[in-house]
């Protein structure tokens, strides 16, 4: 058996944690063809678009909201590569401009959960005793009131101010109150997650020694304990990124999610649905793409999980 | 007047099984310069008594109940946490018992050691990581250059309990506080850490309190000693005076149990029983009922052993059973 020793450059920096983590996670093929497919859909429907405002010869992309009623529902041509729908409009193009607003909901609803849970927990679980109690009572009230029903309260309630603010955003004004809705209401679980991680960590010695050393009380919480926390944490994001894109596609469908003419991967699937007898593509097509991109971020968090495991022996 | 002087300090710890007793009225000085042993078996009291002085009792369920400390015109029992933090990694440094835990997983070895120098001397970076790379050099680790930059799983243990030492005296403190600093550690790199321990010491000037249940190691660096036992301090004199003439028969059962100084071949001395639980009040002298050296119907049943001055460095419990 051969042992690779470290070269000369790699001792020198040290390894990390996080670099153990990345080349265990390198090993695992599934959830590094999900990450580059991830990174292939981001680039596709972000930078797709931006390259059209730029060029406007460029093939494929069309504007998603124009209307060309005399060419409604065509097949696949050069035109239109996955052909048009009920309106005329390209259905390339708005399944791009869907998945813009389809992954932002995921990744800033996920930051915004990850930053309001994690402060949240990691407050919770150092303070213990009474303040722990009463936080900790706040997030069991409010997992008990349906998530779909706080939410769409929520973004009604925001997005009237919101959208004034947010007028420069142009069209993703109306759909900034949405993401902040899902976010802000999608973190309890991350605040419990942390909360343990929280309450394990401190009792370390390591937490022991940075208060001997005359670190504030918020320095060793932030600096020292909260780091510890992330890996888990991290984990559990991947995985609430699809389930608030699903969770989007769900208001959508009701009607409560984002506005048209604006589009998303499950506006698209919802209108498809409408012609499910006659054309089936207007379901298929965008329902691949949508599902293709879940199953990828969950390989990729499920690989995450894995490779973040500390009780994983370094091989 | 001593650097730091403890006065009756009592912390309780209230449970569910009741008050325990964990320090019961310690007092001690530690003079500039010099190096203090605490020693004792476990759950003496040791580590508590250290851990009130720099408010890491955790509260509840730990309670001072009572005393002074005094440093510096400070009473350190009575500040804010804000003060605290000041003379925390500052003044009054410590290093714990094991040092594979006390050290941050997640951060770089050079963003530890430089933490107490930004806090506390508003050090920019730059020149807070040529500090620790001095320091480093200084407690003996080679080539500290590149070892700053790395991760404490990549260090050994004795490394460990180097860097630890880098870096509670980076501030140059005033006092170092050393919990069993080398009880984690194998016996080669024990005596390597005392070493630096006692060399860094003599170039800083700094005060030790030195924790530990090993008289062996007692005898090597303290001037001077405490005996703890249940809470209390039973005796204490300097390090020569203790060895020499140790007058309470728990001083005498410890010295009496080092395996070097017993015959090959026979059974190892050891105290019979265990210590008491803390949890109940003690009455009288709290050594009586496991006292096989000296007579244990001589001591004290009812009322607290006076601690009391033998002669200019020389105290020690008076009960009758336990000093015959």
């Amino acid at each position: 058996m051969r042992i690779s020793l470290p070269t000369e450059s790699e001792l020198e920096k040290g390894s990390s944690l996080g670099k153990d983590a990345w080349s265990r996670l390198r090993k695992n093929k599934l959830a590094m063809i999900s990450m580059c497919f991830i990174g292939f859909m981001l680039i596709i429907c972000f930078a797709l678009p931006a390259l059209k405002l730029v060029e406007p010869a460029l093939p494929f992309v069309d504007d998603p909201n124009e209307q060309n009623l005399a060419n409604r529902f065509a097949s696949p041509s050069a035109d239109h590569i996955m052909g048009t729908d009920q309106l005329g409009r390209d259905l390339f193009s708005r399944i791009l401009f869907g998945g813009q607003i389809s992954m932002l909901v995921g990744f800033v609803a996920t930051g915004v959960a990850l930053i309001i849970g994690i402060t949240y927990g990691a407050i919770s679980g150092y303070a213990g005793g009474r303040t722990d109690a009463i936080m900790m009572r706040i997030v069991d009230t409010l997992y008990a009131i349906p998530f779909l029903v706080l939410v769409i309260v929520l973004k009604v309630v925001i997005a009237g101010p919101m959208e004034e603010y947010l007028s420069w955003l142009g069209r993703f004004a109306n759909i900034v109150p949405l993401f902040f809705a899902i976010g802000a209401l999608g973190w309890l679980t991350l605040a419990r997650i942390t909360r343990t991680q929280v309450m394990a960590i401190k009792e370390q010695e390591f937490v022991e020694a940075a208060t001997s050393l005359g670190l504030s009380k918020l320095r060793i919480l932030f600096r020292h304990i909260v780091p510890n926390t992330l890996g888990p944490a991290i984990v559990y994001a991947t995985l609430t990124i699809p389930s608030f894109i699903l969770f989007e596609a769900s208001l959508s469908y009701l009607g409560v999610g984002i506005e048209a003419p604006n589009s998303s991967w499950g506006i698209l699937i919802k209108e498809g649905a409408d012609f499910l007898e006659t054309q089936l593509y207007l379901l298929i097509i965008p329902g691949i793409f949508f599902s293709l991109t879940l199953f990828a971020f969950n390989f990729l968090g499920d690989g995450l999980r894995d490779a973040l495991d500390v009780r994983a022996s370094k091989d | 007047m001593p650097l730091l002087e403890v006065n009756n300090l009592k912390t309780h710890f209230h449970t569910r099984d009741g008050i325990v007793r964990a320090v019961d009225g310690v007092s001690f000085p530690v003079e500039k310069g010099k190096t203090v042993g605490i020693v004792g078996e476990s759950g003496s009291g040791k580590s508590v008594t250290c851990y009130s002085l720099l408010g890491l009792v955790p509260m509840p369920p730990g309670k001072i109940e009572d005393g002074s400390a005094i440093f510096d015109g400070i009473d350190l029992l009575k500040c804010t946490e804000d003060d605290l933090c000041k003379i925390r990694g500052k003044r009054i440094s410590m290093i714990f018992q094991d040092p594979m835990t006390c050290l941050n997983p997640y951060l770089r070895i050079s963003t530890q050691i430089t933490e107490p120098l930004r806090i506390h001397m508003g050090m920019d970076k730059r020149t807070a990581k040529k500090e620790a790379v001095n320091a480093l050099r200084e407690v003996g680790i080679p080539d500290p250059e590149k070892r700053v930059d790395m991760y404490p799983h990549e260090f050994s243990g004795g490394m460990r309990q180097r860097a630890m030492i880098a870096m509670a005296l980076i501030t140059k403190p005033e006092i170092l506080i050393a919990d069993e600093p080398t009880t984690a550690l194998d016996v080669t790199v024990q005596k390597q850490i005392l070493e630096l321990i006692k060399s860094r010491q003599d170039e800083l000037g700094t005060s030790v309190v030195f924790i530990t249940h090993d008289l062996a190691v007692i005898s090597e660096i303290c001037d001077e000693v405490n005996v703890m036992y249940a809470g209390k301090i039973v005796e204490r004199a300097s390090s020569k005076e203790l060895f020499s003439n140790p007058l309470h028969a728990y001083t005498r059962s410890l010295l009496q149990s080092i395996p070097a100084t017993q015959i090959k071949g026979k059974k190892l001395h050891t105290i019979s029983g265990l210590p008491p639980n803390l949890a109940e009040r003690i009455m009288g002298c709290a050594f009586g009922p496991r006292n096989e050296i000296g007579d244990r119907e001589k001591c004290l049943t009812n009322e607290t052993p006076e601690f009391k001055q033998i002669n200019s460095n020389h105290w020690v419990q008076d009960c009758p059973g336990c000093l015959c």
